[in-house]
């Protein structure tokens, strides 16, 4: 009796299997003929675009980007975009890698440009747009003149889709209570931090975990201190990261974290608990781009909030409007080897860098700076801090971005920021300074 | 003669499935890594791997960073040993001594082997955050506040703290190697002990100790081999940071290939993973033979 339930029971999974089998090769044919049948036509509806960006938080630039990606989705017209958004930078740039390892890398990515998509641009998998700009030549001069970190040679490999500016954030309210003017030098910030310390109230408080934070203040302090020219002397080696002008600077960092500018413990709180600790009015200053001012909105800070240009030295106020900004971010194409799918990845950059896309992104953030020229909707409301923002951007003489950005060596941006940890460790800035050498291929 | 090729050939297609699937999965990836060690590739499909012979192997070795993370992972080794294998005997005695709630024990001594090991980092880095954590706020309010320390922001403290997250988290899971050991131990040995006049202390070194070599030599495999290779609790609670403190081996890895685009030297770090793991496996296993 056993035996036979136990034949029974073989036989019917054996049939199963090969029921299973049978009808999976049906529906395969199946498919094939309505493919033949339908031909281009089925095809050009199967164009789906798979769209990397780090905008999937809650702020108002990243729910405005994802609307718009539902609005053309809606649109059904035979191209559907599937975001893919990482919100945390590292962890955006590593699965970057890991699918341009595997070859499964996205039709649109938004990436920094520069050294950051060289190795892409030698693996020529990157979709040159020049043929693109010649086709439509009003999408290209709707740009601001900002290609520079996408072109090589003749080639067009990005457009960009930010326009930003290093800037201080600061609190009004915890500024005024202890008499102190918004600070235009780094001496006054210094003095202004001093007098916040000895009151008991954290200047910064710097989300180091992130390791990002102190790489953007050393890009600040390099430029007003040294000018533009730095990150290209950095890249040609012509000055190092071991040089006498780069560990005054990474004594400046050590000395504002050993005098408690930057709060307590800032390698245990990451750039979000930074944000947090700013827009809950915990924190007095907090240095970030033009964008921050739209998460200032509907939090404990709102209407308490001021921002000013980052600081320069009094000594050196040749270099006052050299700022960390720029074309922060671009979308580049990869070259999928299908002109049909080439054709609507561009086609979705397009419809995510128009004129309408930013008119309508400036109404929902009541402001903001953008990469491309548009004409502002009727409705819109500016707010006064953004009109601050504007006058600030507007006598910046020369954007740079981050300096590694035009070093030979990829691991740069990375491996400076990484070593600057140490700073708030017990290193030295001599020990960073090595640290940094000792990682560096061209000499 | 037929009937024994018959046989031969029905063997090699009972274990051809498994085989494919070992070579797929196991053994290809392992000989691709082992090849891609001797080239610079920047890890974008397209591109041409360049060889460069040993120079991945050379700058390996002479990283500090590497030698820091073989240090990490020493680390966790000896709390491997010092504190995880006593714990989780201490558990399996527990749950084998046949006292009341046995199931209940069980189940909670398991659970955080159930839940995923990052979200459970998550959690840690949470708890022992230094200004707010619950740790710290614990210590505080017990007037032990010099004890309240940044924990993930102190090097050498911060591989300690994860190494012992780590205990917390995979004693449920060794707590098992250990019972299976000890239900397997003949009652009438212990009953034979006790006649002869053996204490519990007795038992335990005579006969308990000596009977559960087998679970011994499995957990210490295990432990080293998992040692070598641990990753994503590292990853979750610290990234290997703050400035490559608490590097392991396979965050290095992670390092090189991802951010610094150099797979090459990641493959490198993964191989020499592998010798090193293979080759305690076999010592430790050689060693505990050798005594029998």
């Amino acid at each position: 009796m056993r035996k036979t339930l136990k034949k029974g029971i073989a036989c019917t999974l054996g049939a199963a299997m090969i029921l299973t089998l049978t009808a999976c090769g049906g529906g395969a044919s199946e498919n094939a003929d309505n493919g033949s049948e339908k031909g281009n036509e089925s095809k050009k509806e199967a164009i789906e675009i798979r769209l990397s960006s780090r905008w999937g938080g809650e702020e108002t630039l990243s729910q405005y980007f994802n609307q718009k990606i539902d609005e053309f989705n809606e649109l059904d017209n035979g191209i559907t975009i599937v975001a893919d958004n990482v919100t945390d930078e590292q962890q955006y740039f590593d699965k970057l890698s890991s699918q341009f390892g595997a070859g499964t890398q996205p039709n649109v990515f938004i990436n920094y440009g520069g050294t950051s998509i060289k190795d892409y641009i030698d693996g020529e998998v990157l979709l040159d747009l020049e043929p693109y700009f010649e086709e439509d030549q009003g999408w290209k001069d709707a740009f601001l003149p900002l290609f520079d970190n996408w072109q090589e040679g003749d080639a067009t490999y990005g457009v960009p889709v930010m326009l930003y500016q290093i800037l201080l954030y600061y609190n009004t309210e915890i500024l005024s209570a202890n008499k102190i003017e918004e600070p235009k030098t780094i001496e006054d910030l210094e003095a202004a931090c001093d007098t916040l310390v000895a009151a008991g109230i954290t200047p910064f408080q710097l989300g180091e975990s992130s390791n990002f934070r102190a790489g953007h203040l050393l890009n600040n302090l390099c430029y007003k201190a040294y000018g533009g020219d730095i990150a290209a002397k950095l890249a040609d080696r012509e000055i190092n990261y071991d040089s006498k002008e780069m560990l005054d600077m990474y004594t400046i960092i050590q000395g504002w974290n050993q005098k408690g500018y930057f709060g307590s413990n800032p390698l245990s709180v990451d750039n979000n608990g930074e944000k947090a600790a700013f827009l809950s009015g915990e924190s007095a200053f907090r240095y970030d781009g033009a964008w921050f001012v739209g998460e200032i909105a509907g939090t404990e800070v709102d209407g308490k909030a001021d921002v000013t240009a980052f600081p320069y030295f009094a000594e050196k106020d040749e270099y006052k409007n050299c700022v960390q900004g720029g074309s922060g971010q671009g979308f580049s194409v990869t070259d999928s080897g299908d002109e049909a799918i080439n054709d609507a990845a561009v086609e979705v950059v397009k419809y995510l860098t128009s004129e309408d896309y930013y008119a309508g992104l400036e109404k929902a953030s009541n402001g903001g700076i953008y990469p491309v020229k548009f004409e502002s909707d009727p409705e819109t409301e500016i707010d006064d801090m953004t009109v601050k923002i504007k006058e600030i951007v507007e006598g910046a003489e020369v954007f740079h971005g981050d300096m590694q950005e035009v070093d030979p060596e990829t691991h740069m941006l990375n491996t400076v920021r990484t070593a600057l940890q140490g700073l708030f460790l017990d290193g030295t800035p001599e020990n960073c300074g090595a640290e940094i050498i000792s990682q560096e291929e061209v000499k | 003669m037929v009937k024994k090729r018959k046989n031969c050939i029905y063997s090699i297609a009972f274990i051809l499935p498994a085989l494919s699937l070992l070579f797929v999965f196991l053994l290809y990836p392992v000989f691709e890594a082992v090849k891609l060690s001797f080239y610079k590739w920047t890890g974008i499909a397209s591109a041409k791997p360049v060889f460069i012979g040993l120079e991945n192997y050379k700058a390996v070795f002479q990283s500090p960073n590497f030698w820091l993370s073989m240090r990490n992972s020493l680390f966790f080794m000896i709390g491997g040993f010092l504190v995880l294998m006593p714990l989780a005997f201490l558990l399996a005695k527990i749950i084998t001594s046949g006292i009341r709630g046995v199931k209940f024990f069980k189940v909670s001594y398991y659970l955080p082997v159930m839940l995923p090991v990052t979200a459970v980092g998550l959690i840690w880095v949470y708890m022992l955050q230094p200004d707010w954590g619950l740790v710290n706020s614990l210590l505080e309010k017990i007037g032990l506040s010099e004890w309240a320390l940044n924990w993930l922001g102190t090097p050498t403290l911060n591989v300690v703290s994860v190494v012992l997250v780590n205990e917390w988290i995979f004693a449920g899971f060794n707590m098992l190697i250990f019972a299976a050991g000890l239900v397997s131990i003949p009652q009438d040995v212990y009953e034979s002990a006790k006649i002869d006049g053996a204490d519990k202390f007795k038992t335990l070194i005579y006969i308990t100790l000596p009977l559960m070599k087998e679970s011994f030599k499995v957990f210490s495999v295990l432990c080293i081999c998992g040692c070598l290779k641990t990753f994503d609790l590292m990853f979750a609670m610290t990234g290997g940071g703050p400035n490559h403190t608490s590097e392991v081996p396979a965050t290095l890895l992670y390092m090189e290939a991802f951010s610094s685009k150099n797979f090459g030297r990641g493959n490198a770090i993964g191989v020499v993973i592998l010798v090193l793991g293979m080759a305690l496996s076999i010592g430790l296993n050689k060693a505990m033979q050798s005594e029998d």
